[in-house]
């Protein structure tokens, strides 16, 4: 039953005594008393509306609060609506599931007079809604059980084996009638709002289902704000957790990695040695065939050894065990060092590997061993990424303030709009991964990370299929540097 | 029965007059022979006899704002009737 059609209250005639009246109790009234009555009246409306805004801004506080759960909130409500008004009864029934046409009590509150109430809350909070019936599946949004006519048919089509008790408490409330509204919102029932009135169903004036209507309708959105958030913190708990659980397997790889790295350069450093022997002809005299050939074998277990590294200082990185530990160095001679194992490389590509080596250079404080393997790493790259008959181009400078270590080379170039991944962690360009597919995408991360926890700035220019300018430089101020400038011991 | 529940009835029906006219309802309230306002404390306390004391108070929005304003007094006294008989409720406001 949709009770909107119903007719206001129609004010009292006004009394001709009652002028007489008030000008005996000596207050200055207006001459037309009907004037008086018809600003009575605006503010009686005025007053209602006010009752609603004042609801409403309630309302909103209870969903704006971040604490409040859903329950808090729909007690809140009611609690609110009983105390705005004279409703002896304010309860939210809310929807427990799409599929199951039933919706539990949430908030209850009672006008505050009622002690029988109060006595049997517990049995109430579990009085339900049953929501299989014509109502609920019909176009209407309000409908009223008129308490006086107890019409048990319908109260039974409504409610479960505890409507008993709840009649009983809105009786001992004073309540005559109970008013239930749908709460919906985007077209989608989440709950019901029950209030009771002491008016019968017939004195209810239309003033009081504008101000529910209203009330519902915000109802409805803040339980559906509410379940959007609900829903929103259960998703990120589950994403927190999955998160949580992930992070746990990164550091078991982590660890994994780190382990595994540590046994494998165990015996590669053992394969190193023995080849370096050989080479050196500490088992005998080799062919040049076989000095070829186990010069590449020696090569190639450096490179993989720089790439265990590489895999250990990521690792150490993300522990924090990652330590830059400088020495004075002679960068001349470690340049020199590392081009010497790749100059047999170039050579089968037919490359020019170019490296004149200062005559004069400051010895410099680095972590040796790391900036080796960055040395390594931009000269290995350029040797990788141009094509044969390229050039490669290394020098060394000192720059006066700063020193400067660069390789340049005529290869595949660097695509513009990937350069500034380029030094991401596990990054790779897309031409550099068909030229090389099995690269890590780690040396230019780690190269990075080596060169800045030094001091020092990466120099990095490249054109797509012109060639490339990797290195590094390091500013004298920073870093220890012997008035002596000629090699250490 | 709960003597007080008249005052209570008393307080409810000022505080709506007051939402509705402003200060005016208390000065009108402070004109009934039989009760006591203290608006500061927010309490009201009849001395006289208490059903009279309710009628005349009504009467008091009455003769100013006419029938609207008994109906108004018995919205703000509807949540205590259940607690009194029908000869218990003052004759305005039943």
């Amino acid at each position: 039953m949709v009770l909107f059609c119903k007719k206001r209250k129609k004010n009292a005639d006004v009394s001709g005594d009652n002028n007489s009246q008030l000008l005996e109790s000596g207050i200055s009234i207006p001459n037309n008393q009907s004037v008086t009555e018809e600003l009575y009246r605006k503010n009686v409306e005025l007053a209602h509306t006010n009752k609603t805004l004042s609801l409403l801004q309630t309302i909103d506080g209870l969903v704006l609060e971040p604490k409040n759960s859903l329950t808090d909130l729909v007690v809140g409500i009611s609690k609110a609506l009983i105390s705005n008004s004279s409703y002896t009864i304010g309860a939210v029934f809310l929807v427990e599931s799409d599929s199951a046409p039933l919706l539990s009590i949430r908030g209850l509150s009672f006008s505050p007079n009622s002690e029988v109430a109060a006595k049997i809350t517990e049995t109430l909070n579990h009085v339900h809604l049953q929501g299989d019936n014509s109502w609920f599946e019909g176009s209407g949004i309000s409908t009223t059980f008129d308490l006086i006519k107890e019409d048990d048919e319908k109260t039974i089509s409504f409610f479960d084996g505890d409507a008993t008790k709840l009649l009983e408490v809105a009786k001992s409330t004073g309540t005559n009638s109970l008013i239930m509204y749908k709460l919906k919102t985007r077209e989608r029932l989440v709950g019901v709002l029950v209030v009771g009135s002491s008016e019968v169903e017939s004195e209810i004036n239309i003033e009081e289902f504008e101000h529910l209507s209203r009330i519902c309708e915000a109802t409805g959105i803040a339980i559906d704000n509410k379940l959007l958030f609900e829903e929103y913190q259960s998703v990120l708990l589950k994403l927190k957790q999955s998160n949580n659980k992930l992070k746990a397997l990164d550091e078991a790889k982590d660890e994994f990695v780190s382990m595994a790295s540590h046994q494998l350069r165990t015996p590669l450093t053992s394969i190193k040695g023995y080849l370096s022997m050989v080479l050196e002809g500490d088992a005998g005299e080799i062919t040049d065939v076989q000095k070829q050939m186990l010069g590449q074998a020696f090569f190639s277990s450096q490179r993989m050894v720089y790439l265990i590294s590489d895999l250990l200082n990521v690792s150490r990185l993300k522990t924090g065990k990652f330590v830059i530990e400088p020495r004075p160095v002679y960068l001349p001679d470690i340049v020199e060092s590392e081009l010497s194992q790749l100059q047999e490389g170039a050579v089968a590509k037919n490359i020019t590997l170019s490296f004149v080596k200062p005559k004069k250079f400051p010895t410099i404080s680095l972590d040796e061993m790391k900036t080796r393997q960055v040395i390594m790493n931009f000269t290995d790259n350029a040797l990788y990424y141009t094509p044969t008959g390229g050039k490669i181009t290394v020098e060394l400078r000192d720059k006066g303030k700063s020193v400067e270590f660069t390789v340049k080379d005529t290869g595949i170039g660097v695509p513009k709009n990937e350069q500034h991944k380029l030094f991401a962690k596990f990054y790779r360009a897309e031409n550099a991964r068909k030229a090389r597919p099995d690269g890590t995408g780690l040396g230019l991360f780690m190269a990075q990370k080596v060169i800045i926890a030094q001091g020092g700035a990466i120099i990095f220019n490249s054109k797509e299929n012109k060639g490339s300018t990797f290195g590094f430089s390091f500013s004298k101020a920073k870093l220890e540097i012997k008035p002596d400038t000629t090699k250490p011991e | 029965m709960n003597e007080n529940i008249y005052n209570e009835i008393a307080l409810s029906i000022i505080k709506n007059q007051e939402s509705i006219i402003g200060p005016i309802a208390i000065e009108r309230a402070k004109n009934v022979a039989g009760l006591e306002v203290n608006w500061k404390d927010g309490a009201v306390h009849i001395t006289g006899e208490p059903m009279n004391t309710i009628d005349n108070l009504v009467e008091q929005y009455r003769v100013l704002f006419g029938q609207l304003s008994i109906e108004v007094c018995k919205e703000a006294a509807s949540r205590f009737r259940a607690q009194l008989d029908l000869m218990q409720l003052p004759a305005s406001l039943r």
